[in-house]
């Protein structure tokens, strides 16, 4: 079984914890704790070229509190970036991370989620933003932890893309 | 070397795992007897357990290595620390950190949770955030509030009235006009804009808007050193609690349409006295003068007939005219509506006769009563009935009812033909105006109607239609109950 590292990135209440929960358990809480230090979940994923274990690391929002261990990203074959569609502050740190991971870790696999899309009456993300890490390489996908859309998908696309990376022998 | 057993048995106290690293780094070697729950739940071949095992159970030691290792080759420093993971269990999750250790020249390295830490962060940090998202809100909140604010601004800029914006003590706080009268302006209440005889008016309706939270309308005369100006008035309740005052100038439309009318009264007499000469004159040709050739006489008779309708509508107009300028004097009294429609059955008999379509009264409003000049509305429902057996097709008989509606009497007459469409509905009550579908082309004056409205508004009543096109065509008039004193 090929094992991958992916690691969910963003800034702080975005989603991430929310994501693997349901990707993983299928389960949804409203309630906001947060994540404190690292949680690793892992789960088998089925692609049209293989398959392949997750080890789902779950890193602690980045934020003037808290910054992400260079360390804790050593390994990984690729990234969620996670966008709170509802603060766009969160898009703004979604673009320093990105910038970081560039400089850091090369061009790996990545896909940038707008999390809550449940809530797209509150909606607010600046285009040009988006379209900065369109540029950069990043594919875009709207999520909501809340109602499941998007998620398998969002993790499925990333496994493929890690996977199509690898090369087909492997 | 093994650590003591004193130390051991410490560490166990705090539920942690004390692993001696060989000397390759490569093998973690635990005494079974202390391993803490979180350990033991997984299943081991023995406690010699070599570093890819140990990844394998704990995934996010594979950061730790690199560091760990370093650490272990140097002798000058005491402790490195993991940072937290989070290992799940079967129920729950436990924060654990691992820790590299050297006593006396030995490599060591325990797994633990450091719950007094770890809580005492996690609190911390969920405080911190949980602050900063309140923050976050807030700030959002702030900045929608401030877009709106000048959304409005920029509307109210576009806007050619004037407008005042009156805080919710009834205080002006916004306008955008030069021409205050002395005592107003910012900080004064909303009547200072308005002259003394409509202080009043404007301020019910301020407490209205603000009590109901509705919108009112209302149009003043505004007196000022001897000018009059017509203004209408719109308090609009804003979602602040305050309330925009929209004031228009209407003084030059109520002007025209006074114009229109005095024009209009002054041509109706003025064509009153030659018309009334040029039908005569026919009328004197055709009976006294004989012996006239066929032809000729059909070709008067025509001019007599255009020349009865023309006066007819010149009559009408100058009715119309007289009732909306008050000069018409109404014999009011207080009449018994049932009786009234039984007398006004009879007149219909008539015009079923002559038009073969049956009036049917469905509901006489016996024992209703209500001030009014009977003849004069006895004019408008033969006005409406006029109008709606015009309409009515051949086999289908108009409707009248008479009966209580919200306190108030209401007469209608329903007839069953194409229908008014939407677009004609508002008009309709305008002079000159025409049914439209008139059945065989029959022509009025476009004048009842206004007459119609006229009278009824002078009774301090209401005319209205309802209509389906293509089923039906309903006309209402609605007048006051009448209350006797001391009843
Ligand atoms: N409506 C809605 N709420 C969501 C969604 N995803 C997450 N949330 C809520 O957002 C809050 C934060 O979610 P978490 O998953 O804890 O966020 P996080 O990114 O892990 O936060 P940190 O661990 O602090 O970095 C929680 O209250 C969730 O219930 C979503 O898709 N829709
Ligand atoms: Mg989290």
């Amino acid at each position: 079984m090929i094992k991958k590292k992916i690691c969910l990135l963003g800034s702080f209440s975005v989603g991430k914890t929310s994501l693997i929960k349901q990707f993983v358990h299928g389960i949804f809480s409203e309630k906001y704790l947060t994540t404190v230090g690292v949680k690793i979940d892992r789960k088998q994923v089925e692609t049209a070229v293989g398959s392949a274990l997750l080890l789902i690391w779950d890193l602690n929002g980045a934020d003037r509190f808290q910054t992400i261990r260079s360390s804790y990203l050593a390994g990984s074959s690729g990234f969620l970036l996670v966008v709170d569609g509802t603060r766009p502050a969160t898009l703004e740190v979604a673009v320093d991370i990105a910038e970081n991971l560039d400089r850091t870790m090369g061009p790996l696999p990545r896909i940038l989620l707008l999390n809550k899309w449940d809530l797209r009456d509150e909606w607010s993300m600046p285009e040009e933003q988006i379209s900065k890490l369109r540029d950069m390489g990043w594919q875009v996908l709207k999520t909501s932890a809340k109602t499941g859309e998007q998620v398998e998908e969002a993790f499925r696309a990333l496994t493929e893309a890690m996977l199509r990376k690898e090369g087909p022998e492997r | 070397m093994k650590p003591s057993k004193e130390v051991q048995r410490y560490f166990s106290l705090f539920d942690t795992l004390v692993m001696h690293v060989s000397p390759d780094l490569q093998t973690f070697n635990a005494n079974p007897s202390h391993a803490p729950l979180w350990f033991t739940e997984r299943e081991w071949e023995g406690f010699e357990i070599n570093r890819e095992v140990l990844t394998e159970a704990y995934p996010f030691l594979e950061c730790f290595w690199p560091e760990a290792d370093f650490f272990w080759g140097q002798t000058d420093k005491q402790l490195l620390r993991s940072g937290i993971w989070e290992e799940p269990l079967e129920n729950g999750s436990v924060p654990l950190e691992a820790i590299a250790m050297n006593l006396e020249g030995a490599p060591l390295m325990f797994i633990g949770p450091l719950m007094f830490d770890y809580e005492a962060k996690a609190k911390m940090l969920q405080q911190a955030r949980d602050l900063l998202l309140a923050h976050e809100t807030l700030e959002r909140k702030e900045a929608e509030l401030r877009r709106k604010r000048q959304q409005q601004k920029d509307l109210l800029l576009a806007i050619p009235d004037t407008y005042l914006v009156v805080d919710h003590e009834g205080k002006i706080i916004e306008h955008n006009t030069d021409l205050l009268p002395p005592a107003s302006g910012i900080g004064y209440p909303l009547g200072s804009f308005f002259s003394e005889d409509n202080l009043d008016e404007v301020e019910v309706n301020l407490s209205l808007a603000r009590d109901s939270k509705q919108n009112r309308e209302l149009e003043l005369t505004q007196r000022s050193g001897g000018s009059e100006r017509s203004l209408e008035l719109r308090l609009v309740h804003l979602d602040s609690g305050h309330i925009l005052c929209i004031i228009r100038d209407v003084t030059q439309q109520r002007q025209i349409a006074q114009m229109k009318d005095s024009f209009l009264a002054m041509a109706g007499h003025e064509l009153r006295s030659p018309l009334t000469g040029i039908s005569g004159c026919l009328t004197y040709v055709l009976e006294e003068v004989k012996d006239l050739p066929t032809e000729v006489n059909q070709w008067l008779s025509m001019a007599l007939e255009s020349s009865d309708r023309l006066l007819r509508m010149v009559a009408k107009l100058l009715h119309v005219q007289k009732i909306e300028s008050g000069h018409q004097i109404f014999n009011k009294m207080h009449m018994e509506v049932g009786s009234f429609m039984n007398a006004l059955e009879l007149s219909f008999k008539g015009l079923t006769v002559s038009t073969g379509i049956p009036v049917k009264i469905l509901e006489r409003g016996s024992g209703l009563h209500i001030w009014a000049d009977s003849d004069a509305l006895r004019q408008v429902l033969e006005n409406l009935v006029s109008n709606a057996v015009k309409h009515s097709p051949e086999d289908k008989a108009v409707e009248i009812s008479a009966c209580l509606e919200d306190n108030r009497v209401r007469f209608s007459v329903t007839d069953f033909g194409s229908g008014i469409p939407q677009r004609f509905r508002e008009t309709i009550f305008q002079k000159f105006t025409q049914v439209p579908g008139d059945r065989a082309g029959k022509k009025g004056t476009g004048l009842g109607l206004s007459i119609a409205k006229a009278i009824v508004e002078e009774h301090k009543g209401s005319i209205g239609v309802d209509s389906e096109e293509g089923k039906y065509t309903t006309f209402y008039v609605q007048f006051p109950l009448f209350q006797a004193p001391g009843r």
